[in-house]
């Protein structure tokens, strides 16, 4: 009687495992952030008046693309990038149930064609590991120099974790709230009836503080997409 | 992850329905936008749990439009800017009467604060203030709340479709296009003189949100 009741538990433990890894790998959520965008408010917004979007783009600066279009590749979200203006993708649904890291380039050499071919950047498939992550060390060495992570919820000030509490309980970012030493920043001033949109995966922001005496207007969004293997049941 | 255990022990030996199951997961998600380390999941779930976009008579009318062309609201340059991790400028896109008449909830007092500081932690816990952070217009209600102007939402509402229907095709991103039940985000938010927002993405891959 024993051995069955093992038996049956063991049959029901398979079970699990197989809904599980059918069922349970994905996105939390059945779309994602793709597109954002705002539509300022305020008429006759000065830039004294502060409250600029600053923000920390690649095709503004003079660097060079290679036509790869940012954020997403096939339902693998860009995580970082080579050479200043290369997206690198994170595929966390590789056969051998790891995860790695590409870019993508042309299949013939000195092709017009958009890149359109994987190139691993990482050494061998790795599990991502707990925050904070640093993507760098699955890297190949040749491109580890090259190679710059664009954030993670973790390394997100925004996202201040208990050690950034102070005793009182407020919450202190330590982060530098301007991010002046960013190579490329673009300050929007916050004019009524300006529209701005980028992509949500690839565009680091944030917003300056407002100095007039006024407040700063704003409707805003974030056009969804499917996500990559929703959890479906 | 024990929740999903348990999840899945529910199926198997209680016999839960799916429908049981995926509430559970969808209720397990919404209540943790109050208490994970999730950047833009919480972010996301909450706005769109708390700003229902469109009314289900709108999404009739939303569903008709799709198949509506518009005139392109954004350049060819516009878009590759987009496509590459630029930033699309538009100045003087918002039509007047539409600049003038959207801040009539704002200057009649509707709009209610949010914290919004750290979504990473309980509210309560935040550190919230209204002369250090953003603020977003929920009010209890949604976009589509009978509090203010609704034909000038709904006129500003239709505006952002063309947009998002021009990006979907332009970008290559089809699925931009549908209309459904948790898409397409839309908000107010202002900030108080002194306020300010940190350096952060708005979407991130599933992969880096959250604690392991």
């Amino acid at each position: 009687m024993y051995l069955i009741y093992v038996h049956i538990l063991c049959t029901r433990c398979v079970l699990m495992l197989i809904v599980i890894s059918t069922y349970y790998r994905g996105w939390m959520m059945p779309t994602r952030r793709s597109v954002t965008w705002l539509v300022y408010l305020n008429d006759g917004w000065q830039e004294e008046e502060g409250g600029a979007l600053r923000c920390f783009p690649r095709s503004d600066g003079d660097r060079k693309s290679n036509n790869v279009q940012v954020g997403c590749h096939e339902g693998n979200l860009q995580v970082g990038w080579v050479n200043d203006s290369i997206p690198v993708f994170l595929d966390v649904f590789r056969e051998s149930g790891g995860a790695a890291l590409y870019q993508l380039v042309s299949s013939t050499e000195g092709s017009d064609t958009s890149p359109n071919e994987r190139q691993i950047l990482s050494v061998q498939d790795f599990t991502v590991p707990g925050q904070p992550i640093d993507f760098s060390v699955f890297l190949k060495d040749e491109v580890k120099d090259k190679f710059e992570q664009i954030s993670t919820s973790r390394l997100d000030p925004r996202f201040a974790t208990a050690s950034t509490t102070s005793a009182a309980g407020n919450i202190t970012p330590t982060h530098d709230t301007d991010c002046s030493d960013e190579r490329t920043i673009l300050d929007i001033p916050p004019i009524g009836g300006t529209l701005v949109v980028f992509d949500s995966v690839s565009l680091p922001h944030l917003v300056r503080e407002v100095t007039g005496k006024r407040q700063r207007l704003a409707a805003t969004g974030w056009f969804h997409e499917d996500s990559q293997f929703a959890i479906e049941m | 992850m024990h929740h999903l255990l348990a999840a899945i022990l529910a199926i198997l030996v209680l016999g839960i329905s799916k429908h049981h199951v995926t509430a559970f997961l969808n209720n397990r998600q919404l209540g943790s936008s109050q208490k994970s380390s999730t950047a833009s999941l919480s972010d996301a779930s909450q706005l769109i749990a708390e700003t229902n976009v469109i009314s289900n008579e709108d999404q009739d009318i939303n569903n008709n439009n799709n198949k509506q062309q518009y005139s392109p609201l954004l350049s060819a340059q516009d878009i590759q800017k987009i496509s590459s991790g630029g930033v699309a400028i538009i100045p003087n896109w918002l039509p007047p009467n539409l600049l003038s008449k959207m801040s009539y909830l704002f200057n009649n007092g509707q709009f209610q604060p949010d914290g919004l500081t750290n979504t990473a932690r309980k509210r309560d816990e935040q550190g919230f203030t209204v002369k250090a952070d953003r603020q977003t217009f929920r009010g209890g209600a949604g976009w589509d709340s009978p509090v203010g102007n609704t034909a000038i939402r709904a006129e500003f509402a239709n505006l952002m479709k063309q947009l998002r229907i021009q990006l979907a095709g332009e970008l290559d991103r089809p699925s931009l296009a549908i209309d459904g039940e948790y898409k397409h985000e839309v908000t107010y938010n202002w900030y108080e003189v002194g306020a300010k927002l940190g350096r952060h993405l708005d979407e991130h891959h599933e992969e880096t949100k959250g604690t392991k």
